[in-house]
């Protein structure tokens, strides 16, 4: 036995395994809290229509002399740029198209670029938007500033981000085509949210982090000038004549104003990659910000830049406040509509409903946008068809600034059904445990009776789930996550009636979670402390859907044989076990360990 | 089959149980392993750009040549320097250009006249880079020839003779005493030379 064998048998390796195990995962915690938990995908919205724009008009301009700027002979000749650029990976299109067809190509990519605007195709032309982008910049590098250096990221995270899941014509598209297969069956259509999305919030956090790294090094950079310590560094912007769009030669006569605008200008970048995350100086920091690049736009003639500066301050705002006044905008929107008999009324032409309805100005996409109802995408001969569903729980968009603690309380979506009346049938289970291991033991168990059982390993995993796929039941096993969280999903999975799956939850956790106080419990809504067989989870379950074992017989498969045929196969481990401290060994079988790695 | 579904369970019926165990034991650790560490590198990336510009340390700049590569590719690779160390003087670009009929006609590149206001930009930053540290002597003789033959190109000009033209910032003092923005003192003009366009 070597060593490492040794170690790992020594009693108290599992407690120092686990205990690492647990630091490792509060480290890690912060980190994919900040970059994965899911955000509202609203501001990417919007900073896909205003970029889109910047975008397709700094395009446009670069085609005012398309030869002169890109082509072989232009100010910036093939030969000179493939020098500049010999010893770097920089690229672009532009290098592989042919001189007679560069018109053509330019205009190709206005159009790409004016369809990524719109949110037409956007998985694909975002990526476009972004190649394009970089290409025009790289083949005319002695041209840049910085409007090109923000268009460069900001296409790039718009590219990582679902940035046309709102406020885009693949939306209208998609709610088009629900809505319209709803009134050509006679029904209402629904309207459905949009879940939060952990791409959305890594491509926010990448914007803004990227300006954080920016107004640092912009900082610094300033810093080794002698005139942002004299304080005369904004005199000598607006003094250059050939930046300046206003005449402020005025401010010679105030000094103490050019040295106070300096100074304001160097500490508010020095301190925004630090004051901009704390909520209450959030947005004191961004309208300094905004002020400064006004001015830059309306003094210095740089409106572009400037302006492209503003749109990526747009990550900044939560996706609920923006969403607000999109709903105020639409408020105000459609009472002007209604005047002018723009707005089809039950009469008119179910292709006219489904597109109005598409646009989601009556609803103002309070409940955020919509998708074809399940039962549509995954037919399911043992379903009933959809009904009109109830409304949803409350929406809670979570904040893409994390605030401590961060709490993620997306929307629970279920389809809205009564499910009494699905069952009995074949029930389906969402299982909710972060062990893989545990994972594959409980869902092969669900399955070997009879069930039809999913999993997933995290609470916004089942969310997004949920919205997506009809289930039962709901059996959280895992006690990883923190117990404001589950009380709160739990809290909206009760809130939401009978919409919503019924759901049995296993706690216990090492953070001295050791009752169901504070969860509510109904008769479709089970909280134990401890742990259970799998068979009394399995009745549990069966308990709170109204089922019997009988009920689910025909379901049942036969019992699996050896390889060799002979001998039943081994069943799965028989107990699950939420709590973190080994339980007396009551039932007929070894008990497991918990989420957090408590020792079996 | 909703497109939503996780890949795995699309796939599932088709691949042997085994790949199936695997894949759901190890491929959603690998694939989360994996963005983090692009996420990682990312970040290094996007500091370690515009922080490798000299004056830099010999560390970051070597560290720079692990990210370089990504940073350019993506159009990352920026220093941010907005108007930093300091605001400077303006660097334009003068030229006479003879026309086939003989007679002459002066510019300026930038000038007021170039709409609209981002396509001036561009055209002041092409001149700001005749001032830059970044060419070489032969590279900036080459941008000069470059300017030369896009002037006659988009003149019909047959020569052109080129200035490079340096606009001195002024001082408050100077400016409170009456001086104008565009005193013809401020202006320092050094010769590029003369180009023909059969030649460029």
């Amino acid at each position: 036995m070597n060593f490492a064998q040794r170690i790992l048998q020594w009693p108290g390796s599992h407690r120092l395994r686990n205990g690492a195990r647990r630091r490792a995962l509060a480290l890690y915690d912060p980190w994919r809290q900040f970059w994965f938990t899911p955000a509202d995908p609203t501001p990417l919205a919007v900073m896909r229509i205003l970029f889109g724009g910047m975008l397709l008009y700094t395009q446009f301009v670069w085609g005012l002399n398309l030869e002169g700027f890109v082509g072989a002979d232009g100010w910036q000749g093939s030969t000179l740029v493939r020098t500049l650029q010999s010893d770097q990976f920089a690229w672009s299109f532009w290098w592989w198209i042919p001189h007679g067809l560069h018109f053509t190509a330019h205009l190709l990519c206005l159009v790409i670029l004016t369809l990524f605007m719109l949110g037409a195709y956007t998985p694909v032309t975002s990526v476009l938007a972004y190649l394009i982008t970089i290409s025009y910049s790289s083949r005319a590098p002695m041209a840049n500033y910085g409007l090109d250096q923000i268009n460069g990221l900001a296409a790039l995270y718009l590219a990582i981000g679902p940035s046309g899941s709102r406020l885009s014509i693949d939306r209208w598209r998609l709610r088009y085509r629900a809505a319209r297969k709803q009134f050509s069956l006679g029904r209402e259509p629904v309207v459905m949210p949009v879940e939060p999305s952990a791409r959305a919030n890594l491509a926010l956090r990448l914007v803004q982090v990227h300006l954080c790294v920016i107004y640092v090094f912009a900082c610094l950079s300033k810093l080794q000038g002698e005139s942002w310590w004299s304080g005369t560094a904004i005199w000598q912007a607006v003094s250059n004549l050939e930046y300046q769009s206003r005449d402020v030669t005025w401010l010679a006569w105030y000094p103490w104003l050019v040295n106070l605008l300096t100074h304001v200008t160097i500490a508010w970048e020095m301190t925004f990659w630090a004051l901009v995350w704390r909520p209450m100086l959030r947005p004191f920091v961004l309208a300094v910000g905004t002020a400064i690049h006004l001015g830059i736009g309306a003094f210095m003639g740089m409106w572009t830049f400037g302006l492209a500066v503003i749109f990526a301050y747009v990550a900044f705002i939560p996706g609920r406040q923006i969403s607000a006044i999109l709903r105020r905008a639409a408020q105000l929107t459609v009472p002007l509509l209604r005047s002018l008999h723009a707005v089809p009324d039950s009469s008119a032409s179910i292709r006219a409903r489904a597109a109005w309805f598409a646009l989601g100005l009556d609803t103002g996409d309070r409940e955020r946008t919509d998708r074809e109802p399940a039962e549509e995408r995954s037919p399911s001969p043992m379903r009933e068809p959809s009904l009109v569903p109830t409304p949803v729980v409350a929406e809670v968009v979570p904040s893409p600034i994390a605030e401590a603690p961060h709490t993620t309380v997306a929307p629970l979506n279920g389809k809205s059904r009564g499910r009494a009346d699905l069952l009995p049938t074949r029930p389906s289970v969402l299982l909710i445990e972060g062990r893989l291991k545990r994972q594959a033991e409980v869902q092969e168990y669900f399955l070997k009776h009879g069930f039809r059982c999913s999993v997933a390993s995290e609470l916004h995993q089942a969310r997004s789930m949920l919205a997506v796929i009809d289930f039962d039941v709901l059996v959280v096993t895992s006690s990883w996550f923190l117990e404001h969280e589950l009380s709160e999903f739990h809290d909206a999975l009760i809130g939401g009636g009978p919409a919503l799956p019924a759901s049995v939850l296993l706690v216990g956790s090492p953070q001295g979670r050791s009752d169901a106080q504070g969860f509510q419990e109904s008769p479709r809504h089970r909280v134990l402390v401890g742990s259970l067989s799998l068979r009394e989870l399995r009745l549990l379950v069966l308990e709170v859907l109204g089922l019997t074992e009988e009920s689910l017989a025909p379901f049942v498969a036969r019992p699996t044989r050896s390889k060799n045929g002979r001998h039943p196969a081994p069943s799965a481990p028989a107990t699950v076990e939420a709590s973190p401290s080994p339980q007396p060994a009551t039932h007929d079988s070894p008990s497991v360990s918990d989420g957090n790695g408590s020792p079996s | 089959m909703s497109p939503r579904r996780p890949l795995l369970s699309a796939i599932a019926p088709l691949v042997p149980p085994g790949v199936v165990r695997v894949v759901r034991r190890w491929g959603r650790p690998v694939g989360f392993v994996l963005v983090n560490v692009w996420l990682v590198y990312h970040l290094v990336a996007i500091i370690l750009a515009p922080w490798s510009v000299p004056p830099a340390s010999r560390l970051v700049q070597n560290s720079w040549r692990a990210v370089g590569a990504y940073d350019q590719l993506l159009f990352l690779n920026h220093g941010y320097h907005y108007f930093a160390p300091e605001p400077g003087n303006s660097t334009l670009l003068s030229y006479v250009l003879e026309m086939p009929d003989g007679s002459l006609r002066t510019g300026r590149i930038p000038n007021r006249d170039i709409h609209p206001r981002l396509l001036y930009h561009r055209h002041f930053m092409l001149t700001e880079y005749l001032a830059s540290d970044d060419l070489s002597p032969a590279l900036r003789q080459e941008l000069v020839k470059a300017m030369a033959r896009e002037l006659c190109r988009e003149n019909q000009a047959h020569r052109v003779t080129l200035s490079r033209v340096s606009h001195r910032l002024p001082t408050m003092e100077f400016v409170r005493a009456g001086g104008a923005l565009d005193d013809p003192e401020s202006y320092t003009e050094e010769p590029l030379g003369t180009f023909s366009s059969d030649e460029l």
